[in-house]
Order: C-alpha cells, then sequence, then structure tokens
C-alpha cells in the first residue's frame, strides 16, 4: 500500500509543475484531470460497489448549475455554491439509492438512464430555476486573494485537487472496513448480509461519496466552461464516458480509472487532431479493442495476471 | 366543458399505432437480454442502419422502402450473425460491463462509417402516402403508422412461431432459460447466440426501414435516442419477454400521447420514464416480468 | 475538403520547419465530426469559397491566405483544446462554432486570451449579449429572426386584419427555446393572442398530439422552429391531422432544399426566415450562387453562405489592420464595413448587443417547389402568396 502513496505524491508533484513545462496544453489537462476525477468517484460505486451506473451526468449536472446560477443569478461565491451542490448531491443519490437499490444488474443500470434523464428535461423545462435551455453564462466571479478563477492556471490547479482529492479518498477507502464491505457486497450480497453487513447501507454511503464527488468536479467544470447548457451537461453521453473511462482503465482499481482517463481523452485530443472526420470512428474502433482483449481494463488485466502468477508459484512450492 | 370523446379516442389510437413502432424498436433489444444477457447499445444505431438501407435502396434503383425489407432483413440477420461471432462471442469470460462497453463501441463506429460514407446531411424517402389517413368515424389513422403496425405484428407473429413451434425456437428458449443446461443436452448454444443476435439486428433494421417514411435518417444523432426507447421500453414490459416488450412499447406510446395531450408536451419523454420508475418500484422485474426467486 | 483539412491539421508540424512561404494563417474551429457535423461541413464548403476567391484576388496583404482548420467534435471541451492548439500556432484571429453550447464557452475563454473571434454559426443572442469587445458577430441573432417573422406577420395583417391568433412550436434545443422566447415577447409586443405555446424534445418524432391541440384553438398564424428532422415530421403531421392557419412559418428545418424533396406539396406556403438566398438582390449573388454549388454539388443554403461571409469579414480586417497583432486586428474588425454578396457588415453595439452586425434577415416563401424571397419588400423577388388554403382545398 505504501508504494501507491508513494505514486500518488510522484503524480501530485509532477501535476504541480506541469504548468510550467507546458503551459499551452492547459485545456487538454483540465479536461483529464475532470475525467480522471469523476471516473474516480464513479468507481467507487460502479467499481468499488459494483452498481454500474449509467447517470453520472446527473451529478456533474447538480455541481455545474449550483455553481453557474448560484453565482450569476443570486450572487453566492462559487465555493458556497459548491459546498451546497456536494450536500444536495447526496441527498439525491441517497433517494435515488433508496429508489432503486433494490434492482440488480442491468436493472439498474438502465434506471439510472431513465432518472438522470428526467433530471435533463427539468433542466430543460423549469426556465425559472435552471436559466433553462438557452443555458447559463458565468460572467463574473469573486477573486479570493487575488486569484482570477476564470485564468486556465486556476482551473488547472482545481481540477488537480479534484482529481487528487478522488484518488486519496480511494485509496482510503481500500484498506479501511468500508473498503472490505463494498467488496463483500459487490461479490456477493447474500454472504455479505450473512456476516452481517447491510448491503442497502453501504451501496447508500458508496452512492452519496460517489455522487458528492462527481458534483464537486461539476462544479470546476462550469468554470471551466463559464458557460453550461442543459443538453450538454445533463447529456446520457456525459454519463456513458464517465462510465466508460472507469472501465476501461479497470474497475475497482486504485488507478485504474486515472489510466482510462488518460487514454480517453488522451487519444480523444491526438485522434482529433491527426484523422480530422474519421476520429470518432478510430475511437470507436479503440474503445472495442481495448474491451476485447483486455476485459478487465488496463490496469485491471495485468493486476490479474499478477496475482495469477503470485497464486501459481505458491501452487507449485 | 364536455369531454370530447372523438378527440380522446384520436389520441388513444395514435398512442396505440406510436407504441407499436415503440414495441418494434424494443423486442429486438429484448430477445438478445434474454439469451445472452447484454445490453446492446448499438440497437438504435441498427435501426439507422436500416434506415440507411431504404434511402440507398429508393435513391439508386427507386424502391418502395417497404420492399427495401427484402434486402435489409438478410442482411441485418447475417451482420449481426457475423458480429457476434467475431466479436461478442469474444467476451464470452469478460465481466457482463465489457457487452456494454463493446456494443457502445459499435455504436460510435457504425455512425461514424455512415457520416463518412453518407455525409451527415439527413436523409429520407419521400413517398406520396407519407401523410395519408384512413378514417374510421371521425378518428383517422396514418398509413404510415397502420402500416408499422402490421409490420410489428407480421414479426411479432413470426417470432412467436418460430420461438414456440420450432426446434431452433426451443434451443434458444432452452439457452435464454438456462445456458449451460442447454449446453449440456447437446444444443449448441455459441450458434444460438449467433443466431439470436441475427435476429435482434434484422428486427432492428426492420423498424428503420419501417420508419423512414415518417422520419429522417441521420448518421450519428438519432442511434441514441432510439436505443434509449428501447431500453424504456423493455423495461417497462420487463427485460427478456418479448410478449412483454409488446406491451412495454404499446403502454409508453399511449402513456407518451396522453401525457402531450392532456398535459404538457414539455415533458413527454419523462411521462413514459416516470412510469418507467413506478413500475420499477411496485415490480422491480418489469410489468410482466417473471419475479426471481432467490436461490 | 478532406485534403485541406489533413493539411491545416499538420500545419504545427509544417510551421516548425523553417517556412518559406510568409502565409496569413486563419484560425477555425468547426465541428467536422459528431452531432453537428451536417451544419460543420456546410459552413467549411462556404470558407473554401472565400479563400479560393481571396486568393485569386492576391490574397492578404499581399500573401496567400491558409486555414487552420480544427475540429471540435462537436463539444466545448474539444473547441476550448483547439483554441489552446491554434493559440500556439499564434494565429491572429479565429472563426467558430456552430452550436452556442461550443461558442459560449468559445468567447468566454477567447475574451479572456484577448483574441478576436469572429462567431461561424452560432445564432444564440447570449453569444452577443452583453458580448465582449472580442467577440464578432455577422450574421443574424434570436431577436433579429423572430423579428423578422413578426415584420412578416406585421405585413401580412396590413392585407388582412383578421389575423389575430398565432401557435407556437419549438424544440427544446437552445436556438429553438430562445427563438420562441423572443417570439413571446413579439407576440405581446405587437398584439397577437398566443393560444398555443409547446416546446417538444429533441429526437420527438410524433408531433400529432401538440397538433391536434393547436388544431381545435384554430390559430391564424403558426410559428414553429424545428430541425430539419423534425421540420419535414411536422409538416407531414400537420397535413395528416389537417392542421389549417392562414400562415405556416417554419424556422431553420424548412429553410433546407431536402425539406422541399421532402415534403413535397405540403412544403407550398410555408415561409421562413434566413441571412441569404440566391434570389436576394445583392450585387453577386448569382456569382456567388454559382460557385457554391460549384464547390459543394449540391443546392446550397445560407449555411454555406455564413461561412464565407465570415471568412470574407476575417480577411477584410487582416487586410485593414495596422498589424498582424491581435489587438490590431480586433481593431480593424470593429471598424468594418464591408459589402459582400452575402450581406452588409458593420458592428454595431446596440440594445446590449456588442460586436453585432445588424443584418436585414430574408423571409423566403416556398413557391412552387423553390425558395424565392419574399420579405422585406425591397428585397424581395415575389410576391407573397397568402392566405395559405386549407389542406382540403390543394
Amino acid at each position: 500500500m505504501k508504494k501507491h502513496y508513494v505514486i500518488f505524491a510522484g503524480l501530485v508533484l509532477m501535476g504541480i509543475f506541469y504548468p510550467r513545462m507546458f503551459p499551452g496544453y492547459l485545456s487538454v489537462a483540465i479536461t483529464l484531470l475532470l475525467y480522471a476525477g469523476w471516473a474516480t468517484s464513479w468507481d467507487i460505486l460502479g467499481g468499488w460497489a459494483g452498481q454500474v451506473s449509467l447517470g453520472h451526468a446527473s451529478f456533474v449536472g447538480l455541481g455545474a448549475y449550483f455553481v453557474a446560477v448560484g453565482t450569476s443569478h443570486h450572487e453566492i461565491a462559487p465555493w458556497w455554491a459548491v459546498l451546497m451542490a456536494l450536500f444536495a448531491a447526496s441527498l439525491v443519490a441517497y433517494l435515488w439509492g433508496r429508489l432503486t437499490f433494490k434492482l440488480k444488474g442491468p436493472y439498474f443500470t438502465l434506471s439510472t438512464i431513465a432518472i438522470a434523464e428526467i433530471f435533463r428535461l427539468v433542466a430543460i423545462n423549469e426556465g425559472w430555476l435552471t436559466g433553462g435551455a438557452t443555458g447559463v453564462f458565468i460572467m463574473t466571479l469573486p477573486e479570493p486573494f487575488g486569484l482570477d478563477l476564470f485564468s486556465r492556471q486556476v482551473n488547472y490547479y482545481l481540477a488537480l485537487a479534484f482529481a487528487a482529492i478522488t484518488v486519496l479518498v480511494v485509496m482510503l477507502i481500500s484498506r479501511s472496513k468500508f473498503g472490505y464491505q463494498l467488496r463483500a457486497v459487490r461479490e456477493d450480497e447474500d454472504s455479505a448480509m450473512a456476516s452481517g453487513i447491510n448491503p442497502t447501507t453501504v451501496k447508500l454511503k458508496a452512492f452519496m461519496l460517489s455522487g458528492a464527488l462527481t458534483a464537486l468536479g461539476g462544479g470546476i467544470y462550469a468554470i471551466f466552461l463559464s458557460f453550461i447548457e442543459p443538453h450538454i451537461i445533463f447529456y446520457l453521453l456525459l454519463s456513458v464516458q464517465i462510465a466508460l473511462t472507469a472501465i476501461i482503465g479497470g474497475r475497482g482499481t486504485i488507478w485504474g480509472p486515472c489510466i482510462g482517463a488518460l487514454l480517453v481523452v488522451g487519444s480523444g485530443e491526438i485522434f482529433r487532431t491527426t484523422f480530422a472526420e474519421a476520429n470518432m470512428l478510430i475511437y470507436g474502433l479503440l474503445i472495442m479493442v481495448v474491451v476485447i482483449f483486455m476485459p478487465r481494463g488496463i490496469v485491471g488485466e495485468p493486476a490479474r495476471y499478477l496475482i495469477r502468477r503470485v497464486y501459481a508459484k505458491r501452487a507449485q512450492s | 366543458m364536455m369531454f370530447d370523446y372523438v378527440s380522446f379516442l384520436q389520441n388513444l389510437s395514435n398512442g396505440v399505432l406510436i407504441g407499436g413502432v415503440y414495441a418494434l424498436i424494443g423486442v429486438g433489444l429484448t430477445l438478445v437480454f434474454g439469451v445472452m444477457k447484454i445490453i446492446n447499445f448499438a440497437h438504435g444505431d441498427f435501426v439507422i442502419l436500416g434506415m440507411y438501407c431504404a434511402v440507398l435502396l429508393n435513391s439508386l434503383l427507386g424502391w418502395d422502402p417497404y420492399l427495401s425489407l427484402l434486402v435489409a432483413m438478410p442482411l441485418g440477420f447475417m451482420a449481426g450473425a457475423l458480429l457476434q461471432r467475431l466479436v461478442l462471442s469474444r467476451l464470452m469470460e469478460a465481466p457482463p460491463e465489457s457487452s456494454l462497453l463493446v456494443t457502445l463501441g459499435l455504436a460510435l463506429v457504425i455512425g461514424n462509417i455512415l457520416l463518412l460514407t453518407f455525409g451527415a446531411e439527413p436523409k429520407s424517402v419521400n413517398v406520396s402516402y407519407a401523410s395519408s389517413t384512413v378514417s374510421l368515424g371521425k378518428v383517422s389513422f396514418s398509413i404510415i403508422l397502420l402500416l408499422a403496425g402490421l409490420a410489428t405484428m407480421v414479426v411479432i407473429a413470426g417470432l412467436y412461431t418460430v420461438l414456440n413451434h420450432t426446434e431452433l425456437g426451443r434451443a434458444i428458449r432452452a439457452t435464454a432459460d438456462n445456458r449451460l443446461g442447454a449446453e449440456l443436452v447437446g444444443i449448441n448454444t455459441r450458434w444460438i447466440e449467433a443466431v439470436v443476435f441475427g435476429i435482434g439486428m434484422a428486427l432492428a433494421v426492420t423498424a428503420g426501414v419501417v420508419l423512414i417514411p415518417l422520419l429522417f435518417a441521420t448518421p450519428t444523432f438519432s442511434g441514441a435516442i432510439f436505443t434509449l426507447k428501447a431500453f424504456v421500453v423493455t423495461v417497462l414490459g420487463g427485460l427478456g419477454n418479448i410478449g412483454a416488450a409488446i406491451a412495454g412499447g404499446l403502454l409508453l406510446g399511449v402513456v407518451e400521447v396522453m401525457g402531450a395531450s392532456y398535459l404538457t408536451s414539455d415533458y413527454r419523454d419523462a411521462y413514459g420514464l416516470l412510469v418507467f420508475l413506478l413500475i420499477l418500484l411496485l415490480r422491480p422485474e418489469g410489468l410482466f416480468g417473471k419475479t426471481v426467486k432467490r436461490v | 475538403m478532406k485534403k485541406l483539412i489533413a493539411v491545416a491539421s499538420m500545419s504545427p508540424w509544417l510551421l516548425a520547419a523553417p517556412t518559406v512561404l510568409a502565409d496569413i494563417e486563419v484560425g477555425v474551429i468547426n465541428s467536422l465530426s459528431g452531432p453537428f457535423a451536417a451544419f460543420g461541413e456546410r459552413y467549411q464548403a462556404g470558407m473554401e469559397v472565400a479563400l479560393e476567391e481571396i486568393n485569386e484576388g492576391g490574397g492578404v496583404r499581399g500573401e496567400p491566405l491558409v486555414l487552420a482548420v480544427q475540429d471540435d467534435r462537436s463539444e466545448a471541451t474539444s473547441a476550448l483544446a483547439a483554441i489552446e492548439s491554434l493559440n500556439r500556432q499564434d494565429v491572429p484571429l479565429i472563426m467558430g462554432s456552430y452550436a452556442s453550447s461550443i461558442t459560449g464557452p468559445m468567447a468566454q475563454l477567447m475574451t479572456r486570451q484577448e483574441i478576436p473571434l469572429i462567431v461561424l454559426g452560432s445564432a444564440d443572442n447570449s453569444i452577443t449579449k452583453p458580448g465582449s469587445p472580442w467577440v464578432f458577430r455577422a450574421k443574424h441573432n434570436s431577436t433579429i429572426v423572430a423579428e423578422s417573422y413578426f415584420d412578416y406577420f406585421d405585413f401580412l395583417r396590413e392585407q388582412d386584419d383578421s389575423l389575430e391568433t398565432v401557435a407556437m412550436l419549438y424544440g427544446n434545443g437552445a436556438w429553438p427555446a430562445s427563438l420562441a422566447e423572443e417570439g413571446e415577447r413579439l407576440a405581446e409586443e405587437r398584439g397577437y393572442e398566443v393560444v398555443g405555446n409547446q416546446s417538444y424534445d429533441q429526437g420527438t418524432s410524433d408531433f400529432r398530439p401538440i397538433l391536434n391541440r393547436f388544431r381545435s384553438e384554430e390559430p391564424d398564424l403558426l410559428y414553429v422552429v424545428a430541425y430539419a428532422e423534425d421540420g419535414v415530421a411536422i409538416a407531414r403531421q400537420m397535413r395528416e391531422v389537417n392542421l389549417n392557419a392562414k400562415a405556416v412559418a417554419i424556422d431553420t428545418g424548412a429553410a433546407l432544399p431536402s425539406f422541399i424533396d421532402q415534403v413535397g406539396d405540403l412544403a407550398e406556403y410555408v415561409a421562413t426566415v434566413v441571412s441569404w438566398s440566391k434570389d436576394v438582390q445583392y450585387d453577386g449573388v448569382e456569382d456567388l450562387y454559382e460557385r457554391l454549388k460549384a464547390k459543394t454539388g449540391e443546392e446550397p443554403t445560407f449555411y454555406e453562405a455564413e461561412g464565407y461571409l465570415a471568412l470574407r469579414v476575417a480577411a477584410d480586417a487582416l487586410e485593414r489592420a495596422d498589424s498582424l497583432e491581435r489587438s490590431d486586428v480586433r481593431n480593424a474588425l470593429a471598424e468594418t464595413d464591408l459589402d459582400t454578396p452575402v450581406t452588409h457588415v458593420v458592428f454595431e453595439s446596440y440594445d446590449g448587443f456588442q460586436g453585432q452586425n445588424p443584418i436585414r434577415s430574408l423571409v423566403l416563401q416556398i413557391q412552387d417547389g423553390e425558395h424565392v424571397t419574399v420579405f422585406p419588400a425591397d428585397l424581395a423577388a415575389e410576391e407573397v402568396q397568402y392566405p395559405t388554403p386549407v389542406w382540403d382545398e390543394r
């Protein structure tokens, strides 16, 4: 476990110096860090608790809308808005989980799509609350300690902090009692129950944590774009992208979602500039190839291989 | 104000007809799920493929869209079976989400191949009877929707016959119920899965062809919308149950049209989703799904 | 076209090599893949026609003009990355993009980084209202378009003072919603009664419930804002449910030639507002029409024209600028006073807008299977056909 903390510290250090080394590549980096954070948050529910959600755009949207509407319609400072969003997201996740956790496997997944779609329609139609279909601009933000929150550097460090927090949370979980409970529920709810774990409570906690962290990233996303539209922010494809990032990297692993973000966002950016119109085609093919040849994800697959080898050696000796 | 029975009947019949279209889109998805336990995210893009097939045959050979079913259905079946053999069969050992991801990738690939070959411009087939209606008393029915309903019925009847009265159908049902058991009695489940995915794709393609006189084909936009509708339809009824998918489709159509007619159309899609959530709460396995006992 | 994009996307590497030709590079961020590619392709074709014209006429400041094109994959984050990438190439200005969800964030970032932006496609009011000193839009916005429709309605009301009621139907996307908002405001301002006001989610294909409701209200005017796919379905289903109105306007969807192909006779009498049309009474329109048509091999639309317009405006400003420094280019843009076959361009600040060309929009009506300009009168090619006969008499 210690080595994970060493890797973590090294990566954060690298992250801190990145803007000095590549000042012209901040937007891509911000997008990458946001996806890394979202995928890691998603993985708490999707990987560690084993509940695949395709509705996480709702939490991105909650965070983004609290910040955008809060700052531009109600003059609430973004940090208070984010705090409110975290609370709201946990509450939504709680109710959402209460409603749907009795559903298993694909039923749960499909129900998350339905709920997220309802969120999208509410965001579009309730203009008094959200600004409606035409979206919300963030024109001015306060300047805490003289920091311009709109500047790419500040956006970058916010996104870095967000990604770091999510990874740190997952590292703490992975060795905690809660982490073992999550895995027990994922592997077999009935046996988990037999050993005194309440699966619904455990899953609810995971969902609330996952939702709140995703909303945190959503708040930063709103500032990064400084203009949000409900169609884009509550879009099914965003949910799918987040889940995809985590699964491609490797579900239920500490670094999988980050590696996934590197692959998904990085390749997307490279393909965008090199393959012109064919870029999405190549991207789709890449997803298929990775999943077919590495079904447990880029991190998950070698990890499984290593574990197997260790067991094989033990069995030999 | 007096209740307007004529417009109520008109709306109800419209809802049923629209529901028939939804059912046609959903039935292939539910069949594939029932047998292979995978959620096919490319289902809506298969529908779009059917649309482009009709568009292509119409613009090259001047075929009526319904005539192109003769080409589209077998092609769809072969493409589906091939896809299953070449791609999906490789995921047998993989975790269940893998199929979801692969079909998602497949959706991107199909959409963008269409984009590169046909261009992004929406395409359609204009038939002379596109807005014709037949009237029964004061209630009128769209010819296109009636034809779509007819196609749904024919397809469902055919599917029902195959599943219940043929050796192949028995093997398919056996595979759906218990894969291992089916293998033990000598059913080649790998082959069955290829056939099932082929049928699923043929059904989706059929839906596309039937819809083209009504709608536009766009390469990368409407696929996800059809997929979503198919999801709601199948879950409304109960995943993996064909009769239930029909009921789910009809229910969705009626709820949407009634909601849009008597409440507000802003939330049209939400009405279906709300009913869907309600059913989930009361009957987690869907309206007509089998209640699974815990073992 | 593909070749051009390939060259443009390679340009970072080309620039790294010692450049012999001192080409002037202009940044373009356009939706070439993803859901908005249908529009992106058209803008691209229009820009290429303008590019050929400019370079055949000696280029800009005596140098050939080159487009550095970046695809935004129809999403905002890619567009923001593209801005940084073009910024590294030191382009003097950037043109882009189609959707407001992409152009909005672009405008915000480019204002902060002080890079001039010429809006390519987005017509949402919010881009230039309040706008910024760095953002310029030569094409129309929601207010201008909605006003054109209601000017047209007023024009019809002068002939027939029984015109009183309007029913509005629009998609829930940003553009239809903003056009509906403006429409609602104008209806009240000009004394029309709104008897129906319904939106639908994009991807809806069954409009019968809404159209049936409208039929029972018997509106004099129909004001519909719908994209191509939906517009066709709406027109067909209007006939199906027998919904009649004295005048029908369908924005966006009805402006494409494919609308007439797909809807056939049912398209007759439908009016639509565009920024440009092949029969508008401006100098050089026919020539532009021929060149656009030769480029795409299809009937050109206002989308190609707007792409053409954006690059003409860019080239004009670069020619006049004191230097290729961005602040000089911005100043030159602000002083634009340019005549093109698409429209006249000046950038003004008025009514809360900034950097907006108060363009005159055109109302087209579909007559005998053709789009013809019918309003405003001094730019019109034909008379308006009014009223629209009821379906049973057509």
